[in-house]
């Protein structure tokens, strides 16, 4: 570190190594950093480094504790490797990622906003058939449009470029409302909320809502018998903990352990008859993982399951 | 004298500029639209919008430097500015150029018509 940053131990001893740290990289920087000291969990991340030129460049850090035969942390050993050539390569892949998506996009924005200009203009009933075929062509965009997102969110987590846009917000006041909304447009299933608490928490709002709006769509397609779902909120520690239950079709011993991975989808005969990629799951763990939170779930076959998520409450 | 609109729309897909045009005029709004990014000036010339609908690419003209130099101009500066995009992450950087909302595509159309009212309710007399 001496070397590359061209400062004497003495001044990173004075001020510390977060000076060589790029200013937007240092809020993140240290919130990771104070989760691996709490928790033991080895230090993982990227961030950028001023070299000696004045440079900054991207580096993986990465630390691991140093354990006495008490189990107590003794120090931390850890090393920082150049990667900006690589993430400069990466950025080449995201800049693709969103022209991508750019474009799939724009022909849907012209088709959704005729259909939904047609839908209005045919409010007054007079054409049953068309009215419903118009509702139809609505929710097949709303669904090809979700499915564009979500293939690009999993390119993204894949290139490692899927990035986190932090907020403090009140994830209470977040599954309320998506709650009420999905239960507007969806109108098989009643969302029962049950808010023990209601933290506040620093996370990429757009993202936990997608983790949300994924475990409720989930719940709702895979109970199609079933008239409701509920969701709770609670505090235990410093981890947030949602569940989100459902009374469905359930999942076998089997599959619990594989519903997370990319693309998978249980094998069963009755879960065939349901539509989907088999990515959503993916991407969920995938957010979550980010956020430094968990996902699991408790299933009986033919019971329905529970999901529940895991969220640090950072403060 | 410059002829006052609710809504000047500005993108360079043909099809989106008609068809969004449509939508806010069944809402009740008076549009002037256009699908040449070029021909702004000569349209703030000739209209005085109180909002400014506008797509993020167009067609190379990048819409937030657009944004900046309206919002920096005391001339134009009080016309409030939507800016649209399909682009992902294009929220926080319109913000940046001075955009006072931001509408993502492919957008819901009571959504839609929800912020530009929004904004339009801003404006000065």
């Amino acid at each position: 570190m001496y070397d590359y940053s061209g400062l004497t131990p003495q001044q990173i001893t004075e001020v510390g190594w977060l000076q060589i740290v790029h200013p937007d990289d240092r809020e993140e920087n240290i919130i990771q950093w104070k989760h691996s000291v709490g928790s033991g969990e080895p230090f993982l991340f990227e961030h950028r480094f001023r070299r000696k030129d004045g440079e900054y460049r991207w580096q993986l850090s990465r630390a691991i504790p140093q354990k006495d035969a008490k189990d107590n942390i003794q120090m931390w050993v850890g090393t920082s490797t150049d990667i900006d050539d690589i993430k400069k390569h990466d950025q080449q892949k995201d800049d693709f990622i969103k022209m991508a998506s750019h474009e799939l996009k724009t022909p849907v924005t012209t088709i959704k906003g005729y259909i939904q200009l047609l839908l209005k203009m045919n409010s007054h009933g007079k054409d049953p058939f068309l009215s419903a075929s118009l509702q139809t062509i609505d929710k097949q965009i709303y669904k090809l449009t979700k499915l564009i997102t979500d293939l690009l969110d999993v390119t993204k987590i894949e290139t490692g470029s899927l990035q986190l846009n932090k907020e403090r917000f009140f994830i209470g006041d977040t599954i309320k409302e998506i709650a009420e909304e999905l239960e507007t447009t969806v109108q098989t299933h009643k969302i029962k909320v049950q808010l023990h608490a209601n933290p506040a928490v620093y996370a990429d709002k757009d993202r936990i809502a997608q983790v949300i709006v994924n475990l409720f769509t989930n719940a709702i397609k895979y109970s199609p018998k079933a008239g409701e779902i509920i969701v709770s909120l609670n505090t235990i520690g410093d981890n947030l903990l949602i569940s989100v239950k459902d009374f469905g079709i359930g999942i076998s011993k089997e599959d619990q352990a594989r519903v997370f991975e990319r693309f998978y989808r249980a094998a069963g005969k009755d879960e065939k008859t349901f539509p989907g990629f088999g990515i959503g799951l993916f991407i969920v763990n995938e957010i979550l993982a980010l956020h430094n939170g968990k996902i699991w779930v408790e299933s009986e076959k033919d019971k329905g399951s529970v999901f529940y998520v895991s969220l640090p409450v950072n403060h | 004298m410059k002829q006052n609109v609710d809504i000047l729309l500005l993108d360079d897909d043909k099809d989106i500029c008609v068809m969004v045009q449509a939508i806010l005029q069944y809402a009740g709004l008076k549009v002037h639209a256009s699908a040449q990014p070029s021909q702004l000036t000569a349209i703030l010339s000739n209209y005085h919008p109180g909002v400014l609908l506008m797509d993020m690419l167009l067609s190379g003209t990048d819409g937030r430097d657009v944004c900046r130099k309206l919002k920096e101009d005391p001339a134009t500066s009080a016309i409030k500015i939507i800016m649209m995009s399909a682009h992902p992450d294009a929220d926080k950087t319109c913000r940046e150029a001075g955009a006072d909302d931001f509408i993502a595509k492919p957008f819901d159309m009571d959504h839609f018509i929800g912020k530009v009212k929004q904004q339009l309710a801003t404006v000065n007399p």
